[in-house]
């Protein structure tokens, strides 16, 4: 059953007269439990595309639906948010409260879920992101990474059925990285979290179920991992960059060597061995 | 010698319950032409150092020269210092602020004393160097322009005054794949033609391995280590920094397991490329 669906959507930043294109045109649907990488150059349009899709910004033209209801529906507009959940590159800016259980019950409480319900909730957050013992803590006091696994922990707690990470990774370190990749992982393999990450990480992307190209406003490509890195010509013409092991097989290729595309230093060691 | 630092330790907060030690007893050298990485955990003190380096933090323990300015000495020369070290910090393009990429880009030298006309020139100049058309750009607002665009803004407005090093706080971070290569080819191209020793913080090695020819690590404040890519990359263990090798060393590792082996100073995508070929063509295969 398709969760999210965009038929025909497009969107102009207006500012004195003057238009920019946000999105053109954009066709997409994605699947219930579906891992969905979105990638594409700055000022692509990936950012408009995941507001539209909760309703912050309303479409010129075209229709969006979460689980069957338009975005275009004023009476159940927070319904629709609270149905995509959005976590933003800047973990600073996503703070409201000063104690970390607070944060995530703000967003339960707006919406008017009964308190008993609330705690469950917080305590159920906390715990998917693996971060309960510091609930009592403050939030100021953790590492990106952490601070970023609670903005995420506080939007679980909302009940999503769609979580969308725009560049949720781009200030952190590795190891922050890796802890909000993890979790965001195991969310979608363990309680079938629909995810939409939006990344200039191309290595974030090998183990998407499907890799969706945005460039100027416009989708040009949608497939899996494998058929989008091994597209060089598309690559290059939307500003990406494909992983060091895909670059290595696709250059022993040009130079004769028969090799396989992959997308793991792993399966690229393999494919090398096989040359002996 | 472009930098001399000795035994430089810094604590914060001291004699409060939050105090901590971000740099222990820190010494290196950096010399003239030198491109230094520097890397590290969040926390581990790297910011704090380069802070430093540009008298942004009083010194209180250790010595730090650069060229013949001591800041352990009573009233050192603030303003040479940071005319001879430019820093770009964290997300630059947040840290524009005049209404036109001219006075933008004018405002450091200005401050250094220049005059107008020549503030303009040298900005001109400088905007050119970081491949800004200047023509185009000079009296648009700074705001308009694009994230990496912005950027060039930013690092024109330090070199427009000159400076004799680069210190570069994440010059990639945010940008998009083409834009950081973009980035990092331009800072490469400054090196060889207008500031020779550049100091650079990275999450990314595989960038570190590719444009660095020293690799400064800190833990915890301390210094760990202080020597080539390649030395660190396959001697080193960086699990407890989790820390990965950069991919083609990654592969070069599983090589290894596999039986075949490369040369140890293989850092790069083209490098593995040039070892696979020359190990394979010994064996008649291209």
């Amino acid at each position: 059953m398709k969760i999210l669906e965009t038929c025909n959507v497009s969107y102009s930043y207006k500012t004195d007269g003057e238009e920019t294109i946000g999105v053109k045109n954009v066709s997409l649907s994605v699947e219930r439990g579906e891992f969905l990488v979105l990638l594409g150059h700055n000022g692509c349009g990936k950012s408009t595309l995941a507001k539209l899709t909760n309703g912050l910004l309303m479409p010129d033209e075209g229709t969006i639906t979460v689980s069957g209801i338009p975005t275009s529906d004023e009476d159940r507009i927070y319904e629709v948010r609270s149905k995509v959940g959005m976590v933003f590159q800047n973990p600073d800016n996503q703070m409201v409260a000063s104690v970390i259980e607070d944060d995530v019950a703000f967003g339960p409480e707006n919406l008017g879920v009964e308190r008993s319900e609330i705690v469950k909730r917080v305590e159920w957050a906390l715990r998917s992101v693996d971060m309960e013992k510091y609930r009592k803590g403050t939030p100021f006091k953790l590492s990106g990474g952490q601070k970023q696994r609670v903005a995420i922990a506080a939007v679980l707690a909302m009940k999503p059925e769609i979580l969308i990470l725009d560049e949720s990774t781009a200030m952190l370190d590795p190891a922050g990285r890796e802890e909000v990749l993890s979790v965001v992982k195991r969310l979608n393999k363990e309680e079938g979290m629909t995810v939409i990450l939006i990344t200039h990480y191309m290595d974030e992307a090998a183990d998407a179920d499907r890799v969706v190209v945005m460039s100027e406003g416009k989708i040009v490509a949608s497939g899996a991992p494998i058929e989008i890195f091994s597209d060089r010509e598309l690559i290059s013409r939307c500003r990406l960059q494909a992983p060091v092991c895909c670059g290595v097989m696709h250059k022993l290729n040009a130079l004769g060597f028969r090799v396989n595309p992959v997308l793991t230093d792993e399966e690229a060691a393999e494919e090398i061995c096989r040359l002996k | 010698m472009s930098i001399e630092i000795k035994n430089l330790s810094c604590v914060y907060g001291v004699r409060t319950p939050y105090e901590k030690k971000a740099l222990d007893n820190i010494s290196f050298t950096v010399n003239e032409g030198e491109s230094v990485g520097l890397i590290g955990m969040t926390g581990s003190g790297k910011s704090t150092l380069l802070q430093h380096l540009n008298g942004l933090i009083k010194l209180k323990s250790g010595s730090v020269k650069v060229f013949d300015i001591d800041l352990s000495k009573r009233r050192p020369d603030l303003m040479k210092l940071r005319k001879h070290v430019g820093m770009l910090f964290q997300y630059p393009e947040y840290q524009l602020f005049a209404d036109t990429v001219k006075d933008d880009i004018m405002f450091g030298p200005l401050n250094f004393g220049m005059k107008k006309p020549e503030a303009e020139e040298a900005a001109a100049r400088a905007a050119e160097l970081t491949g800004l058309n200047w023509e185009d750009v000079k009296d648009r607002s700074p705001l308009e322009l694009s994230g990496g665009q912005k950027r060039r803004v930013a690092i024109a407005g330090i070199l427009a005054y000159s400076p004799d090093i680069l210190v570069l706080d994440e010059p990639t971070a945010g940008l998009d794949p083409l834009g950081k290569k973009e980035m990092l080819d331009l800072i490469a191209s400054l090196r060889k033609t207008t500031v020779s020793t550049v100091i650079t913080v990275s999450h990314n090695m595989d960038e570190i391995a590719e444009y660095c020819d020293r690799v400064i690590v800190l833990s915890d404040g301390k210094l760990l280590y202080d020597t080539t890519p390649a030395k660190l990359f396959y001697e080193e263990d960086l699990a407890p920094l989790h820390l990965q090798p950069p991919h083609a060393v990654r592969i070069v590792r599983l090589l290894e397991n596999k039986g075949i082996r490369l040369p140890h100073d293989v850092l790069t995508e083209d490098q593995l490329v040039a070892a696979i070929k020359e190990y394979f063509s010994g064996g008649g295969h291209a």
